[in-house]
């Protein structure tokens, strides 16, 4: 049992989230020259326990519910417990911080397979095509290592170099509970009582329906006939969990996610609804008159691959401006390979928190999964075909491009608004490669198990991406080794993939994902669902929107002339307006709250103290979401009532079933100011 | 501190005219000291000949070709050129006396030409019941709003000029200021800008006069053009030196934000647009066809542009929102120096270039402007019982004006281009809907309503012009106190010709004796004013109308949210993307020019840009003149004089010829301006 250091002056420094200034370097909360315990027996057995577990309760509830559910901030939450646990009960040493960063990077793989897998891999069942163990288990497996080998070689540009420029909502969440469980105290305090009111309050609003889950204009009386008329809609989502990520994010980008939400609610739809009324006849891409349809369903036709089309043309434009980066990267693996070729002796880099995978291993490793798939592709998949090396080599070629072109994106979306368009990217991958499939000619139903395939494969990589570069810029925050961090991707990912396909290969058997005579009540299985609806679409001969993407593609384009993230833009026009304007609301509180005074010193140590319980928000969001998800499981396996709903109290109830639009705005509101008036009670030198 | 006026101790503008101020540091200009001649005889003889002959010509353009034209630029080389010829060389603060005075020609004229020409045609639209415009009445209207706009700018030029000092871009002022220093400055920089002028030119001449080459070049015979024609989506440029040359001047900041406006009209609305409403099985107002059958253009001039005025409007009010805080503060000392006298002749003793109008004089001048429209609008127009109807017309007038005074200064300040079409098409819809509410309808309300949209227009467009020659006297070293008083004295002789050239306009008449005002001399903006009145009074109903400007304000609010320069955009939106597109590109070259090269220093570095642009203002300047030769050469020869049939210039051959040109005119502006060293 080794002497606890004193952890009280424990805390990120002060140049963590800003701008370095000329020659300044960042120093991680664990220099580079301390070497704590970091790959341990504990971490490495916690790891893979959360793992293993956090993979099946995902997968049932993304299947379930057409959610995926948060796993790095419960974990990184279990984590500290668990050490305050060993201390307390075990009297054993309480983890180090790195310990706990290896658990997390173990045990966040179960929501990136999990998130890449359940939204593709179902469909195989869907649409009746060859299943199997080893089809599930492989694709997300080699998306996820893909997607690490994928990133590696931008972490020093995404995290360091672009240090301060980036927010990184969810990564500063979850380095804010690591290091206020190290820190106990104070911060520990704010920390848990920001998270049981998040939990509380996302516990009571939705779940308990006290209030509604969405704020929307659409359900004022007063407005019908405006609604009716222009379809202008605004709508607000009233979780803690969403202003506190809009806290930590900033102005900067919740306002250029807003305006493009903007764009799509009060610009184009109106547009759309205005002309409709004129039209009398169903137009192609919708399949009732545009008159008839509602603003959701108006955005969910017409807009929303508007938005698609943006995002994957600002991820074009966001890779080429990576493109020095690139060619450096591309540069140092070959010039690696070749020096060892000579015979040289290899370089260490001797700084430990700069110490990574060697760019030659990344290289081979590109290599050698791009062989397994290409082999996978051409000898199980495309077995039958004629020519199918060559369908096999197309497959795997756009597999690669597609992955690239969408880590990239998936990681900048990531740092920049802590979400990533999952199935928006998977959908556009499904259509470009089924469209590229068919014209080499493949078609039927191995072009359909071939594109889900390699849907599969890009899904779980632009996953892992986005998940690897919050862990990167955790690690570089508190000083973890990135090689670590790497590894243990790569190995959790092995037993996330297992456990992902043992659940979805159960339920499939007990439940089904589509109603058929053995079983008449499947799960809903919504995402799986809408691919292979896709998928028979454009293999049925109906074309994809390609119209709306390109003027998607112009849009992002203007945008990033104009000097504006394009890509930020194109994720506010695709993803609901009801997720963006919370966020706007807690950047707007975290604007307020560094102006709250002319004290410099004052204000940052508020803006600071809001940040730590911005992220208590997320946390208890996060952990009262896996909470519901649970209860929901149980009610609905062993039939039973858990949650009350709050509607059916008499009176009572049916005062909040009548106002709980205008009950949501209120205490969401209140929510913000007491958000800012907590943080401004923070006084220097406390 | 005596620099003596040597024309050999006179460098160009000093280093720190184009950057924000370091704290504590102040701008010197050209000519700090005092005893120069400024307001001689002779510059204000210059200037007033000047102003009535631009007046006139710019005022026969607007009309036939809908084209304001550049009186500035050329007013700046023609004062500097002729100055040569008298025994003693003009000033360069005499050159800006005439400048100053002359230009008055065209911001009088467009606030007109916008406006007035409407009146003509419906007083000779039969049953309309609107009045002719008596000379007197056109003179008075100019007359009025250039004095209220110079009046509304004058308390902001220390905002504008001091305060933002290097924050605005400024590119016409600085395309004249250039001219003018140059002039006065020896060695190479006049030969450099008089070649480029010659080249700007003569290119501009090909293109219009000798049509040599395709005027605008739609890249339909290349295939980017065509591909995107196929998507609905229209690609135009229009082949001009002179705009070109603009586009350098604003740089590639604000011209790619233009032209993503226009991007987002003509590549995203206008086939978004288009591929809904093409089942549409009716005709939509304002449109006169089906959608189906429209080309690109017509969607965009029937629908999206109005869309774009919605934006422009609703960034304005927005701007007009973001400074109102220097607005307050500019009033509140105006008051403060009103009530206190000693302030004021203070005031006087202050430097000479920062000598102006004191507080209490500008409070006389509005009151007198006030009156004087009151007076004008009540009992001037031959209409009875009109007093009511005028108070409010008259309030309209003076709170519009005072609002978008500074945004018109600030707009010219940014990009050079003023909104003030669209802000007339505001002030005619309120004060249309206003004159509704009082019952004042039929002819004489429409003449009452375009007389308020013509003194709103002049006064923005006069604003937005003088805060240029305000600009020009900061970096120079003019006396602001005689440049704004031989403005109003400019501003009546430029009043009094722009109006006698439209009531000769109005006095045309076609070979079959129908007014040729409105056919054979369109008056496109005019024409487009019309409408709008016409909407206000008539029976005609455009929901359409009313719902596309809605959804353009909306726009500019998601535009604000992103920080993006709204009015821009929105300029980019409403103006056709042949004018946007040779924007953009000129902003590229400057770019291009202003990027780092290895193994120089930072001198010439500063060489290459002064040279960029040197070269741009002499293109725009060359393009300008050339503008004018060539409407007045087509005056007679409608034709000119072309090498290429219509049909030639159109199609491929043409469109290969301008872009070669194009291609080789942006090498010598870029390889040449690359070149420059600076001096040893």
């Amino acid at each position: 049992m080794s002497p606890e250091p004193d952890q009280d002056g424990l805390r990120l420094p002060e140049n963590a989230f800003r701008v370095l200034k000329e020659g300044e370097t960042y120093q991680p909360v664990i220099p580079a020259s301390e070497h704590p315990p970091e790959v341990t027996f504990r971490s490495v057995v916690s790891g893979f326990v959360w793992s293993v577990l956090f993979s099946a309760a995902a997968t049932y509830i993304a299947l379930k519910l057409g959610q995926g559910i948060e796993s790095a901030i419960p974990i990184s939450i279990l984590a500290v417990g668990f050490s305050v646990f060993a201390v307390k009960a075990l009297n054993r040493r309480s983890s180090t911080l790195l310990e706990n960063v290896n658990i997390l990077a173990i045990g966040a793989t179960s929501g990136i397979i999990a998130g890449g897998s359940v939204f593709v891999m179902p469909a195989l069942h869907i649409l009746e095509l060859k299943t199997g163990f080893w089809q599930i288990f492989l694709v997300p497996l080699l998306g996820g290592i893909l997607g690490v080998f994928f990133l590696a070689p931008f972490r020093r540009y995404f995290v360091r170099d672009l240090h301060g420029r980036l927010p990184f909502p969810e990564g500063t969440a979850t380095t804010e509970i690591l290091m206020a469980g190290k820190r106990g105290g104070h911060s520990a305090i704010v920390l848990t009582y920001s998270a049981l009111t998040a939990a509380a309050f996302d516990f009571v609003g939705p779940a308990m329906r006290g209030w509604a889950e969405n704020f929307s204009t659409a359900s004022i009386g007063a407005l019908d006939a405006f609604t009716g008329r222009f379809k202008a809609v605004f709508s607000m989502n009233t979780a803690a969990a969403v202003l506190g990520l809009g806290y930590i994010m900033g102005l900067q980008y919740a306002a250029i996610i807003m305006a493009g939400s903007l764009l799509s609610f009060l610009v184009l739809i109106p547009l759309f609804a205005h002309l409709g009324q004129f039209i009398p006849v169903a137009i192609s891409v919708g399949a009732v008159p545009l008159h008839t349809m509602g603003y959701e369903a108006i955005f969910a036709n017409y807009v929303r691959p508007v938005g698609i089309g943006g995002i994957f043309a600002a991820g074009i434009i966001s890779i080429l401006k990576m493109s020095p980066v690139i060619a450096q990267a591309t540069k140092q693996a070959f010039g690696e390979i070749v020096h060892l070729l000579k015979g040289g002796a290899r370089q260490m880099e001797d700084i430990r928190t700069d110490r990574a995978m060697p760019m030659s291993v990344n290289l081979l490793g590109i290599v050698g999964v791009a062989l397994a798939i290409l082999a996978y592709f051409r000898f199980s998949v495309l077995a039958g075909e004629a020519r199918s090396l060559h369908l096999a080599l197309a497959a795997t070629g756009l597999t690669l491009v597609i992955t690239f072109l969408f880590t990239a994106v998936s990681a900048w979306a990531v740092a920049m608004i802590s979400t990533t368009p999952i199935s928006g990217m998977t959908l556009t991958t499904l259509i470009v490669t089924a469209a590229a499939l068919s014209s080499l000619g493949l078609a039927g139903r191995s072009g359909m198990l071939q594109v889900l395939l390699v849907g599969g494969v890009v899904c779980s990589a632009l996953s892992m991406a986005g998940s690897l570069v919050t862990q990167y810029k955790v690690g570089y925050w508190l000083g973890a080794t990135p090689r670590t961090i790497e590894i243990s991707n790569i190995v959790g990912s092995i037993a996330a993939s297992l456990a992902t396909t043992a659940v979805i290969l159960l339920m499939a058997k007990v439940y089904g994902f589509s109603p058929s005579a053995l079983h008449p009540h499947p799960l809903p299985a919504p995402q799986p669902n809408a691919m292979a609806a896709v998928l028979r679409g454009v293999f049925g001969g109906a074309g994809a929107p390609w119209f709306m993407y390109v003027i998607g593609a112009v849009i992002a384009a203007s945008v990033e002339m104009c000097g504006v993230s394009g890509l930020a833009f194109a994720m506010g026009m695709y993803l609901p307006m009801e997720l963006n304007s919370p966020l706007v609301l807690g950047a707007a509180v975290a604007w307020f709250v560094e102006r709250s005074s002319k004290d410099a010193t004052l204000a940052k140590a508020r803006h600071e103290k809001g940040t730590l319980i911005a992220s208590g928000f997320i946390a208890g969001g996060a952990l009262v979401g896996v909470f519901a998800a649970f209860l929901k499981f149980l009610e609905d396996s062993a039939h039973v009532h858990l949650i009350p709903d709050m509607t059916t109290w008499g009176g009572f109830g049916v005062f909040v079933g009548a106002w709980g639009n205008w009950i949501g705005l209120t205490v969401f509101l209140l929510l913000a100011g007491g958000l800012y008036l907590d943080a401004c009670r923070e006084k220097v030198g406390s | 501190m005596s620099h003596g006026s040597e024309p050999q101790e006179i460098k160009g503008l000093p280093l720190n005219a184009r950057r924000p101020l370091e704290p504590g540091e102040a701008y010197i200009p050209l000519v700090p000291q005092d005893g120069v001649p400024e307001a001689t005889p002779r510059a204000i003889t210059m200037g007033l000949i000047f102003c009535a002959i631009f007046s006139m010509a710019a005022a026969y353009l607007a009309l036939k070709l809908g084209q304001g034209i550049e009186a500035a630029i050329p007013i700046a080389i023609l004062a500097v050129g002729l100055s040569r010829f008298f025994p003693r060389k003009n000033t360069i603060l005499e050159n800006v006396i005439v400048q100053s005075i002359g230009a008055n020609s065209s911001h009088v004229v467009s606030g007109a030409a916008f406006t007035i020409p409407a009146l003509y045609i419906l007083a000779n639209t039969p049953g309309s019941g609107v009045p002719v415009p008596t000379l007197w009445q056109v003179v008075i209207v100019s007359f009025l709003g250039g004095c209220i706009g110079i009046l509304f700018l004058v308390p902001l030029r220390h905002h504008f000029m001091v305060e933002n000092h290097g924050i605005f871009p400024w590119p016409e002022a600085t395309a004249t200021a250039e001219i003018l220093v140059t002039g006065e400055k020896a060695g190479n920089q006049a030969k450099e800008l008089a070649v480029a002028a010659c080249i700007g030119a003569a290119y501009d001449g090909i293109v219009s006069i000798f049509r040599g080459m395709g005027e605008y070049l739609r890249l339909e015979h290349v295939w980017v053009g065509h591909a995107l024609r196929e998507k609905f989506m229209s690609f135009n440029f229009l082949n001009s030196a002179a705009t070109l040359g603009i586009g350098y001047i604003i740089g590639l900041k604000y011209s790619a934000v233009i032209a993503a406006g226009s991007f987002f009209s003509m590549f995203v609305l206008v086939p978004l647009f288009h591929a809904i409403g093409q089942y549409v099985p009716i005709i939509v107002a304002p449109g006169t066809k089906l959608i189906a059958s429209m080309t690109p253009e017509q969607v965009f001039f029937s629908y999206i542009r109005i869309v774009g005025v919605g934006a422009i409007a609703g960034a304005g009010i927005m701007g007009v929102a973001a400074s109102m805080p220097n607005m307050i503060r500019s009033i509140i000392s105006n008051l403060k120096a009103l009530a206190n006298r000693d302030a004021a002749a203070e005031a006087a003793v202050t430097v000479r270039t920062d000598r102006t109008l004191a507080g209490s004089m500008i409070a006389v001048g509005l009151v007198t402007c006030v009156v004087g429209t009151l007076a004008f609008l009540s009992f001037g127009l031959g209409i009875r019982n009109a007093l009511a109807p005028a108070l409010v017309a008259t309030t309209v007038i003076m709170v519009i004006s005072f609002f978008f005074a500074p945004v018109a200064a600030r707009a010219i300040a940014t990009i050079g281009t003023n909104p003030i079409s669209g802000m007339t098409m505001l002030t005619l819809v309120i004060t249309g809907v206003l004159m509704l509410k009082l019952n004042f309808t039929g002819g004489y309300g429409m003449f009452l309503t375009m007389m308020v949209g013509g003194i709103v227009c002049t006064a923005l467009a006069a604003s937005g012009a003088f805060s240029t020659d305000l600009k020009i006297g900061h970096w120079i070293g003019s006396t602001p106190a005689r440049q704004i008083a031989w403005k109003f004295v400019g501003t009546l002789v430029a009043a009094l010709f722009t109006g006698i050239a439209m009531w000769l306009m109005a006095k045309q008449v076609n070979l079959d004796g129908t007014m040729a005002l409105g056919s054979s001399i369109p008056a496109p903006q005019a024409s487009a004013m019309k409408a709008i009145l016409e909407g206000i009074f008539g029976t005609v109903s455009m929901p359409l109308r009313w719902y596309a400007f809605g959804l353009g304000v909306m726009l500019s609010i998601v535009l604000r949210m992103v920080e993006l320069p709204a009015l821009g955009f929105a300029l980019g939106m409403y103006l056709p993307i042949e004018l946007n597109t040779p924007l953009f590109l000129g902003g590229l070259l400057a770019h291009w020019v202003n990027r780092p090269k290895k193994g120089t220093s930072e001198e010439d570095a500063k060489a290459r840009e002064n040279r960029g642009v040197l070269i741009a203002s002499g293109l725009m300047a060359g393009g300008a003149i050339m503008g004018v030769v060539a409407s007045f050469v087509k005056l007679k020869w409608t034709e000119g004089f072309p090498i290429l049939s219509a049909h030639a210039a159109e199609g491929a051959l043409g469109e290969w010829l301008g872009l070669l040109a194009l291609i080789a005119l942006c090498l010598y502006v870029v390889v040449y301006s690359r070149q420059a060293k600076a001096e040893a």
